[in-house]
Protein backbone atom coordinates (compact mmCIF):
# COMPACT_ATOMS: atom_id res chain seq x y z
CA UNK A 1 0.00 0.00 0.00
CA UNK A 2 1.42 3.20 -0.78
CA UNK A 3 1.74 5.57 1.98
CA UNK A 4 2.32 9.69 2.35
CA UNK A 5 4.41 10.57 5.92
CA UNK A 6 4.28 14.34 6.10
CA UNK A 7 6.54 15.50 8.79
CA UNK A 8 9.05 18.45 9.25
CA UNK A 9 11.22 16.83 11.00
CA UNK A 10 13.35 14.25 9.72
CA UNK A 11 13.55 12.47 12.65
CA UNK A 12 10.21 11.75 12.82
CA UNK A 13 9.75 10.53 8.49
CA UNK A 14 12.81 8.22 9.46
CA UNK A 15 11.39 6.57 12.30
CA UNK A 16 7.38 6.57 10.84
CA UNK A 17 9.01 5.35 6.99
CA UNK A 18 10.99 2.21 8.89
CA UNK A 19 8.41 1.36 10.82
CA UNK A 20 5.46 1.25 7.80
CA UNK A 21 8.10 -0.41 5.45
CA UNK A 22 8.81 -2.89 7.56
CA UNK A 23 5.54 -3.61 7.20
CA UNK A 24 5.25 -3.45 4.01
CA UNK A 25 4.09 -0.32 2.87
CA UNK A 26 5.46 1.53 -0.19
CA UNK A 27 5.86 5.03 1.78
CA UNK A 28 6.85 8.57 0.30
CA UNK A 29 8.11 11.35 2.42
CA UNK A 30 6.91 15.41 2.14
CA UNK A 31 8.48 17.57 4.39
CA UNK A 32 5.83 20.22 4.27
CA UNK A 33 2.42 21.39 3.85
CA UNK A 34 2.56 22.33 0.50
CA UNK A 35 4.52 19.60 -0.73
CA UNK A 36 2.47 16.93 1.30
CA UNK A 37 -0.66 18.26 -0.84
CA UNK A 38 0.97 18.16 -4.38
CA UNK A 39 2.37 14.37 -3.38
CA UNK A 40 -1.06 13.01 -2.05
CA UNK A 41 -2.44 14.51 -5.81
CA UNK A 42 0.37 13.62 -7.66
CA UNK A 43 1.01 9.77 -6.21
CA UNK A 44 -2.78 8.88 -4.58
CA UNK A 45 -1.84 7.15 -2.03
CA UNK A 46 -3.95 4.96 -0.14
CA UNK A 47 -3.41 7.02 3.62
CA UNK A 48 -1.20 9.78 4.43
CA UNK A 49 0.45 10.19 8.04
CA UNK A 50 -0.04 14.16 8.53
CA UNK A 51 1.61 16.69 11.17
CA UNK A 52 -0.77 19.07 12.44
CA UNK A 53 2.26 21.85 12.90
CA UNK A 54 4.21 21.78 9.83
CA UNK A 55 5.92 24.91 7.40
CA UNK A 56 3.99 26.57 4.42
CA UNK A 57 0.79 24.96 5.05
CA UNK A 58 -0.80 23.40 8.23
CA UNK A 59 -1.82 19.84 8.68
CA UNK A 60 -5.33 21.24 8.65
CA UNK A 61 -5.31 23.11 6.03
CA UNK A 62 -3.52 19.70 3.88
CA UNK A 63 -6.60 18.26 5.40
CA UNK A 64 -9.36 21.15 4.42
CA UNK A 65 -7.88 20.58 0.64
CA UNK A 66 -7.66 16.90 0.59
CA UNK A 67 -10.99 16.35 1.41
CA UNK A 68 -12.31 19.05 -1.36
CA UNK A 69 -10.32 17.79 -3.69
CA UNK A 70 -12.43 14.81 -5.40
CA UNK A 71 -9.08 13.15 -6.45
CA UNK A 72 -8.14 13.22 -2.83
CA UNK A 73 -11.16 13.25 -0.61
CA UNK A 74 -11.24 9.47 -0.12
CA UNK A 75 -7.95 9.34 1.49
CA UNK A 76 -7.27 7.81 4.67
CA UNK A 77 -5.69 10.68 7.28
CA UNK A 78 -3.59 9.86 10.52
CA UNK A 79 -2.83 12.85 12.07
CA UNK A 80 -0.20 12.62 13.99
CA UNK A 81 0.93 15.53 16.20
CA UNK A 82 2.20 17.33 19.36
CA UNK A 83 -1.26 19.15 19.74
CA UNK A 84 -3.14 17.56 22.60
CA UNK A 85 -5.68 19.63 23.71
CA UNK A 86 -9.54 18.55 22.98
CA UNK A 87 -10.64 20.74 20.88
CA UNK A 88 -7.50 20.51 18.60
CA UNK A 89 -8.61 16.79 18.44
CA UNK A 90 -12.13 17.61 17.43
CA UNK A 91 -11.78 20.04 15.02
CA UNK A 92 -9.03 17.68 13.39
CA UNK A 93 -11.75 14.96 13.43
CA UNK A 94 -14.63 17.41 12.73
CA UNK A 95 -12.64 18.18 9.10
CA UNK A 96 -12.63 13.94 8.59
CA UNK A 97 -9.25 13.30 9.90
CA UNK A 98 -9.66 9.30 10.79
CA UNK A 99 -7.41 8.87 13.38
CA UNK A 100 -5.55 11.30 15.63
CA UNK A 101 -2.10 9.93 17.97
CA UNK A 102 -0.68 12.36 20.05
CA UNK A 103 3.11 12.76 20.18
CA UNK A 104 5.36 11.35 21.72
CA UNK A 105 4.12 7.99 20.08
CA UNK A 106 4.45 4.53 19.88
CA UNK A 107 5.89 3.57 15.66
CA UNK A 108 3.99 0.26 16.94
CA UNK A 109 0.63 1.81 17.98
CA UNK A 110 1.04 3.83 14.94
CA UNK A 111 1.42 0.78 12.57
CA UNK A 112 -1.40 -0.85 14.33
CA UNK A 113 -3.58 2.26 13.71
CA UNK A 114 -2.80 2.78 9.85
CA UNK A 115 -3.74 -0.96 9.72
CA UNK A 116 -6.67 -0.27 11.47
CA UNK A 117 -8.01 2.65 9.41
CA UNK A 118 -6.99 1.31 5.79
CA UNK A 119 -9.23 -1.73 6.87
CA UNK A 120 -12.36 0.37 8.24
CA UNK A 121 -11.93 2.00 3.99
CA UNK A 122 -11.59 -1.54 2.74
CA UNK A 123 -8.43 -1.13 2.14
CA UNK A 124 -6.21 -3.35 4.58
CA UNK B 1 58.61 56.20 -4.26
CA UNK B 2 60.20 53.25 -3.37
CA UNK B 3 58.91 53.12 -0.05
CA UNK B 4 55.31 54.00 -0.92
CA UNK B 5 55.77 50.38 -2.95
CA UNK B 6 56.98 48.96 -0.72
CA UNK B 7 53.61 49.96 1.75
CA UNK B 8 51.51 49.19 -1.10
CA UNK B 9 52.96 45.88 -1.63
CA UNK B 10 52.92 44.97 2.43
CA UNK B 11 49.00 46.02 2.40
CA UNK B 12 48.33 44.10 -1.03
CA UNK B 13 49.56 41.21 1.13
CA UNK B 14 48.01 41.68 4.25
CA UNK B 15 44.80 41.81 2.48
CA UNK B 16 45.71 38.78 0.55
CA UNK B 17 46.61 36.77 3.89
CA UNK B 18 42.90 38.13 5.03
CA UNK B 19 41.23 37.02 2.21
CA UNK B 20 43.15 33.60 2.29
CA UNK B 21 42.48 33.12 6.21
CA UNK B 22 38.93 34.28 5.88
CA UNK B 23 38.65 31.29 2.82
CA UNK B 24 39.89 29.18 5.08
CA UNK B 25 37.69 29.42 7.97
CA UNK B 26 34.54 29.73 5.83
CA UNK B 27 35.96 26.34 3.62
CA UNK B 28 36.10 24.61 7.09
CA UNK B 29 33.05 25.51 8.75
CA UNK B 30 31.18 24.36 5.50
CA UNK B 31 32.76 21.10 5.60
CA UNK B 32 32.34 20.68 9.05
CA UNK B 33 28.33 21.00 8.39
CA UNK B 34 28.35 18.89 5.56
CA UNK B 35 30.31 16.05 8.00
CA UNK B 36 27.98 16.94 10.43
CA UNK B 37 24.83 16.02 8.27
CA UNK B 38 26.13 13.18 6.85
CA UNK B 39 26.78 12.12 10.27
CA UNK B 40 23.00 13.02 11.26
CA UNK B 41 21.88 11.33 8.39
CA UNK B 42 23.33 8.29 9.20
CA UNK B 43 22.23 8.20 12.58
CA UNK B 44 18.63 9.28 11.82
CA UNK B 45 18.95 6.08 9.65
CA UNK B 46 20.18 3.81 12.38
CA UNK B 47 17.90 4.91 14.91
CA UNK B 48 15.44 3.95 12.59
CA UNK B 49 16.19 0.99 11.81
CA UNK B 50 17.26 0.21 15.63
CA UNK B 51 13.52 1.04 16.09
CA UNK B 52 12.22 -2.00 13.65
CA UNK B 53 15.14 -4.20 14.36
CA UNK B 54 15.59 -3.94 18.16
CA UNK B 55 19.15 -5.37 19.27
CA UNK B 56 20.07 -6.75 15.80
CA UNK B 57 21.21 -3.54 14.78
CA UNK B 58 24.03 -2.73 16.80
CA UNK B 59 25.20 0.71 17.88
CA UNK B 60 28.41 1.90 16.76
CA UNK B 61 31.65 1.35 19.05
CA UNK B 62 32.05 4.61 21.07
CA UNK B 63 35.74 4.06 20.06
CA UNK B 64 35.23 4.36 16.06
CA UNK B 65 33.12 7.72 16.71
CA UNK B 66 35.06 11.26 16.64
CA UNK B 67 33.60 14.01 18.69
CA UNK B 68 31.65 15.40 15.78
CA UNK B 69 30.05 12.43 15.12
CA UNK B 70 28.89 11.67 18.79
CA UNK B 71 27.43 15.32 19.18
CA UNK B 72 25.22 14.18 16.08
CA UNK B 73 24.26 10.90 17.42
CA UNK B 74 23.38 12.56 20.56
CA UNK B 75 21.47 15.46 18.64
CA UNK B 76 19.54 12.76 16.43
CA UNK B 77 19.08 10.63 19.44
CA UNK B 78 17.53 13.25 21.43
CA UNK B 79 14.81 14.74 18.78
CA UNK B 80 13.78 11.08 18.27
CA UNK B 81 13.64 10.70 22.48
CA UNK B 82 11.52 13.76 22.55
CA UNK B 83 9.11 12.41 19.69
CA UNK B 84 8.94 8.53 20.75
CA UNK B 85 7.14 6.72 24.21
CA UNK B 86 7.62 3.24 25.50
CA UNK B 87 9.49 0.47 24.34
CA UNK B 88 10.81 2.09 20.93
CA UNK B 89 12.04 4.91 23.49
CA UNK B 90 13.79 2.61 25.28
CA UNK B 91 15.78 1.32 22.33
CA UNK B 92 17.13 5.11 21.12
CA UNK B 93 18.19 5.61 24.58
CA UNK B 94 19.48 2.05 24.67
CA UNK B 95 21.86 3.08 21.59
CA UNK B 96 22.98 6.43 22.77
CA UNK B 97 23.97 4.30 25.63
CA UNK B 98 25.95 1.52 23.82
CA UNK B 99 27.26 4.68 21.40
CA UNK B 100 28.77 6.12 23.97
CA UNK B 101 26.90 9.39 24.49
CA UNK B 102 26.01 8.70 28.21
CA UNK B 103 29.70 8.66 29.41
CA UNK B 104 30.60 11.40 27.18
CA UNK B 105 27.85 13.71 28.46
CA UNK B 106 28.92 12.46 32.35
CA UNK B 107 32.07 13.80 31.42
CA UNK B 108 31.09 16.71 30.27
CA UNK B 109 29.51 17.19 33.94
CA UNK B 110 32.80 17.77 34.99
CA UNK B 111 34.14 20.40 32.37
CA UNK B 112 34.75 24.26 33.09
CA UNK B 113 31.85 26.03 31.24
CA UNK B 114 28.60 25.75 33.15
CA UNK B 115 26.53 25.87 30.15
CA UNK B 116 28.33 22.95 28.31
CA UNK B 117 27.77 21.53 32.24
CA UNK B 118 23.81 22.37 32.26
CA UNK B 119 23.60 21.05 28.62
CA UNK B 120 24.92 17.88 29.85
CA UNK B 121 22.59 17.59 32.59
CA UNK B 122 19.79 18.31 30.54
CA UNK B 123 20.91 15.56 28.07
CA UNK B 124 21.10 12.97 30.83
CA UNK B 125 17.81 13.71 32.18
CA UNK B 126 16.31 13.59 28.20
CA UNK B 127 17.95 10.04 27.80
CA UNK B 128 16.53 9.00 31.56
CA UNK B 129 18.16 5.50 31.78
CA UNK B 130 19.58 3.73 34.19
CA UNK B 131 23.33 4.71 33.14
CA UNK B 132 22.32 8.40 33.97
CA UNK B 133 20.87 7.69 37.82
CA UNK B 134 24.30 8.67 39.46
CA UNK B 135 25.89 11.58 37.27
CA UNK B 136 22.87 13.45 37.63
CA UNK B 137 22.88 13.01 41.52
CA UNK B 138 26.32 14.07 41.39
CA UNK B 139 25.34 16.87 39.48
CA UNK B 140 22.65 17.90 42.45
CA UNK B 141 26.01 19.31 43.99
CA UNK B 142 27.17 21.76 40.70
CA UNK B 143 28.43 25.12 41.74
CA UNK B 144 25.55 26.41 39.15
CA UNK B 145 22.48 26.56 40.34
CA UNK B 146 21.11 25.86 36.22
CA UNK B 147 23.42 22.77 36.34
CA UNK B 148 22.00 21.85 39.85
CA UNK B 149 18.04 22.57 38.52
CA UNK B 150 18.47 20.56 35.25
CA UNK B 151 20.25 17.73 36.86
CA UNK B 152 17.10 18.30 39.79
CA UNK B 153 14.95 18.20 36.53
CA UNK B 154 16.30 15.05 34.69
CA UNK B 155 16.02 12.70 38.35
CA UNK B 156 12.57 13.81 38.49
CA UNK B 157 11.65 13.06 34.97
CA UNK B 158 13.06 9.71 36.07
CA UNK B 159 11.16 8.86 39.75
CA UNK B 160 14.39 9.64 41.28
CA UNK B 161 13.15 12.78 44.11
CA UNK B 162 13.92 12.65 47.69
CA UNK B 163 12.25 15.12 49.67
CA UNK B 164 15.81 17.29 51.18
CA UNK B 165 16.78 18.15 47.43
CA UNK B 166 13.65 18.81 45.60
CA UNK B 167 12.26 21.19 48.61
CA UNK B 168 15.79 23.01 48.94
CA UNK B 169 16.86 23.17 45.36
CA UNK B 170 13.85 24.81 44.70
CA UNK B 171 13.65 27.04 47.62
CA UNK B 172 17.30 28.13 47.49
CA UNK B 173 16.87 28.36 43.27
CA UNK B 174 14.16 30.73 43.39
CA UNK B 175 15.33 32.38 46.97
CA UNK B 176 18.63 33.69 45.39
CA UNK B 177 18.99 33.12 41.95
CA UNK B 178 15.46 33.47 40.58
CA UNK B 179 15.23 31.02 37.67
CA UNK B 180 11.63 30.71 37.60
CA UNK B 181 11.92 29.23 34.40
CA UNK B 182 13.83 26.29 35.26
CA UNK B 183 12.07 26.14 39.04
CA UNK B 184 8.59 25.81 36.84
CA UNK B 185 10.24 23.14 34.91
CA UNK B 186 11.54 21.14 37.62
CA UNK B 187 7.85 21.77 39.94
CA UNK B 188 6.23 19.98 36.48
CA UNK B 189 8.10 17.26 36.49
CA UNK B 190 8.20 16.61 40.26
CA UNK B 191 3.63 16.69 39.80
CA UNK B 192 4.48 14.68 36.91
CA UNK B 193 6.59 11.89 37.78
CA UNK B 194 6.26 12.52 42.02
CA UNK B 195 2.96 14.41 42.62
CA UNK B 196 3.59 14.14 46.66
CA UNK B 197 6.16 15.53 46.64
CA UNK B 198 4.68 19.05 45.73
CA UNK B 199 3.18 19.56 49.20
CA UNK B 200 6.42 19.56 51.02
CA UNK B 201 7.43 22.16 48.16
CA UNK B 202 4.97 24.22 49.04
CA UNK B 203 4.43 24.49 52.78
CA UNK B 204 8.77 24.50 53.26
CA UNK B 205 9.18 27.04 50.81
CA UNK B 206 9.88 30.39 51.59
CA UNK B 207 9.54 32.20 48.08
CA UNK B 208 5.74 33.04 47.11
CA UNK B 209 6.60 32.55 43.42
CA UNK B 210 7.61 28.52 44.07
CA UNK B 211 3.87 28.20 46.09
CA UNK B 212 2.28 30.05 42.73
CA UNK B 213 4.41 27.73 40.41
CA UNK B 214 3.38 24.87 42.66
CA UNK B 215 -0.61 25.87 42.51
CA UNK B 216 -0.57 26.09 38.74
CA UNK B 217 1.25 23.07 38.31
CA UNK B 218 -1.46 21.52 40.84
CA UNK B 219 -4.37 22.95 38.92
CA UNK B 220 -2.66 22.55 35.28
CA UNK B 221 -2.12 18.60 36.03
CA UNK B 222 -5.66 18.27 38.03
CA UNK B 223 -3.80 16.62 40.96
CA UNK B 224 -6.84 16.25 43.12
CA UNK B 225 -4.64 14.73 46.21
CA UNK B 226 -3.65 18.44 46.40
CA UNK B 227 -7.04 20.23 46.38
CA UNK B 228 -6.75 20.86 50.65
CA UNK B 229 -3.31 23.63 49.03
CA UNK B 230 -5.51 24.87 46.20
CA UNK B 231 -8.26 25.69 49.28
CA UNK B 232 -5.76 27.65 51.23
CA UNK B 233 -3.67 29.30 48.45
CA UNK B 234 -7.16 31.24 47.72
CA UNK B 235 -7.04 33.06 51.01
CA UNK B 236 -3.48 34.17 49.53
CA UNK B 237 -2.58 37.19 47.60
CA UNK B 238 -3.95 37.98 44.40
CA UNK B 239 -1.77 36.59 41.97
CA UNK B 240 -1.48 32.96 44.50
CA UNK B 241 -5.22 32.96 44.69
CA UNK B 242 -6.12 33.80 40.99
CA UNK B 243 -4.06 30.30 40.48
CA UNK B 244 -5.99 28.58 42.99
CA UNK B 245 -9.40 29.17 41.50
CA UNK B 246 -8.57 28.10 38.15
CA UNK B 247 -6.86 25.32 39.46
CA UNK B 248 -10.10 24.37 41.94
CA UNK B 249 -12.31 24.53 38.76
CA UNK B 250 -9.55 22.06 36.88
CA UNK B 251 -9.52 19.57 39.03
CA UNK B 252 -13.56 20.32 39.64
CA UNK B 253 -13.70 20.59 43.65
CA UNK B 254 -17.43 21.14 43.98
CA UNK B 255 -17.23 21.79 47.97
CA UNK B 256 -15.03 25.15 47.45
CA UNK B 257 -18.36 26.53 45.31
CA UNK B 258 -18.86 28.76 48.65
CA UNK B 259 -15.33 30.13 49.00
CA UNK B 260 -15.19 30.92 45.11
CA UNK B 261 -18.66 32.68 45.57
CA UNK B 262 -17.51 34.72 48.42
CA UNK B 263 -14.17 35.65 45.92
CA UNK B 264 -16.40 36.85 42.99
CA UNK B 265 -18.52 39.08 45.52
CA UNK B 266 -15.35 40.22 47.39
CA UNK B 267 -14.54 43.95 45.82
CA UNK B 268 -11.32 44.01 47.82
CA UNK B 269 -10.44 41.15 45.45
CA UNK B 270 -8.79 42.12 41.90
CA UNK B 271 -10.35 41.79 38.92
CA UNK B 272 -8.20 38.89 37.85
CA UNK B 273 -8.96 37.11 40.83
CA UNK B 274 -12.75 37.11 40.83
CA UNK B 275 -12.77 36.57 37.20
CA UNK B 276 -10.67 33.52 37.52
CA UNK B 277 -12.78 32.40 40.20
CA UNK B 278 -15.99 33.21 38.02
CA UNK B 279 -14.58 30.86 35.51
CA UNK B 280 -14.17 27.82 38.22
CA UNK B 281 -17.63 28.33 39.06
CA UNK B 282 -18.65 27.86 35.25
CA UNK B 283 -16.21 24.71 35.52
CA UNK B 284 -18.16 23.23 38.51
CA UNK B 285 -21.39 23.81 37.20
CA UNK B 286 -23.07 24.44 40.24
CA UNK B 287 -26.80 26.35 39.41
CA UNK B 288 -25.97 27.80 43.36
CA UNK B 289 -23.80 30.69 41.56
CA UNK B 290 -25.98 31.81 38.66
CA UNK B 291 -26.92 35.29 41.14
CA UNK B 292 -23.49 35.85 41.76
CA UNK B 293 -22.60 35.45 38.31
CA UNK B 294 -25.43 37.59 36.62
CA UNK B 295 -24.33 40.55 39.02
CA UNK B 296 -20.98 39.96 37.26
CA UNK B 297 -22.07 39.99 34.08
CA UNK B 298 -22.79 44.14 35.02
CA UNK B 299 -19.00 44.42 36.42
CA UNK B 300 -16.70 47.38 35.07
CA UNK B 301 -13.97 45.39 33.72
CA UNK B 302 -14.43 43.11 30.60
CA UNK B 303 -12.60 40.11 31.63
CA UNK B 304 -14.89 39.73 34.72
CA UNK B 305 -18.21 39.64 32.83
CA UNK B 306 -17.03 37.24 29.81
CA UNK B 307 -15.90 35.00 32.36
CA UNK B 308 -19.24 35.57 33.91
CA UNK B 309 -21.19 35.05 30.60
CA UNK B 310 -18.99 32.04 29.54
CA UNK B 311 -19.33 30.63 33.41
CA UNK B 312 -23.28 31.08 32.72
CA UNK B 313 -23.11 29.81 29.55
CA UNK B 314 -22.27 26.21 31.47
CA UNK B 315 -24.85 26.19 34.68
CA UNK B 316 -27.62 24.45 32.34
CA UNK B 317 -31.12 26.15 31.93
CA UNK B 318 -30.72 28.57 34.54
CA UNK B 319 -27.73 30.03 33.19
CA UNK B 320 -28.71 30.37 30.01
CA UNK B 321 -31.71 31.79 31.22
CA UNK B 322 -30.18 34.67 32.31
CA UNK B 323 -27.66 35.24 29.42
CA UNK B 324 -31.16 35.23 27.08
CA UNK B 325 -32.81 37.60 29.42
CA UNK B 326 -29.59 39.83 29.15
CA UNK B 327 -29.19 39.09 25.06
CA UNK B 328 -31.42 41.43 24.38
CA UNK B 329 -30.06 44.70 25.98
CA UNK B 330 -27.89 47.08 24.27
CA UNK B 331 -25.01 47.38 26.74
CA UNK B 332 -21.88 45.37 26.90
CA UNK B 333 -23.63 42.96 29.28
CA UNK B 334 -25.72 42.16 26.56
CA UNK B 335 -22.98 41.32 23.83
CA UNK B 336 -20.94 39.29 26.40
CA UNK B 337 -24.36 37.54 26.79
CA UNK B 338 -24.62 36.72 23.09
CA UNK B 339 -21.18 36.06 22.44
CA UNK B 340 -21.62 33.01 25.17
CA UNK B 341 -24.39 31.94 23.75
CA UNK B 342 -22.89 31.86 20.78
CA UNK B 343 -19.85 29.77 21.55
Amino acid sequence: MKILVADDSSTVRRVVSARLSADGHDVVEAEDGEQALTLARDLQPALIVLDKVMPKLDGFEVVRALREDPKTKGLVIVMLTDRRGEDDVLDGLGLGVDEYMPKPFSPRELSMRVDRALARRGDG
Amino acid sequence: MDSVRYVDAALIVVVLALLVALVTVRVRAQRRRTRLAVARERFETLIAARLVGGEGVPAPPPADLSALERGALRDAGIDALVELRGRERERVAALLEEGGVVDAEAQALRSAGPDRRRRAADVLGLIASPATHEPLRAALEDRDVRVRLAAARGLAELGQVDDEWSTTLIADAAAYEHRLGAVAELVLALGARAPARLASVYFNSGSSEVRRIVVAVIGELRLGQHVGILREALDGDDELAARAARGLGLVGDVESTESLLAVVRDPGRSWFVRAAASTALGQLGDPAAVDALAAELRAGEWPRRRAAAEALARLGPAGKAVLRSTAGLETEAGRHAVAALDA
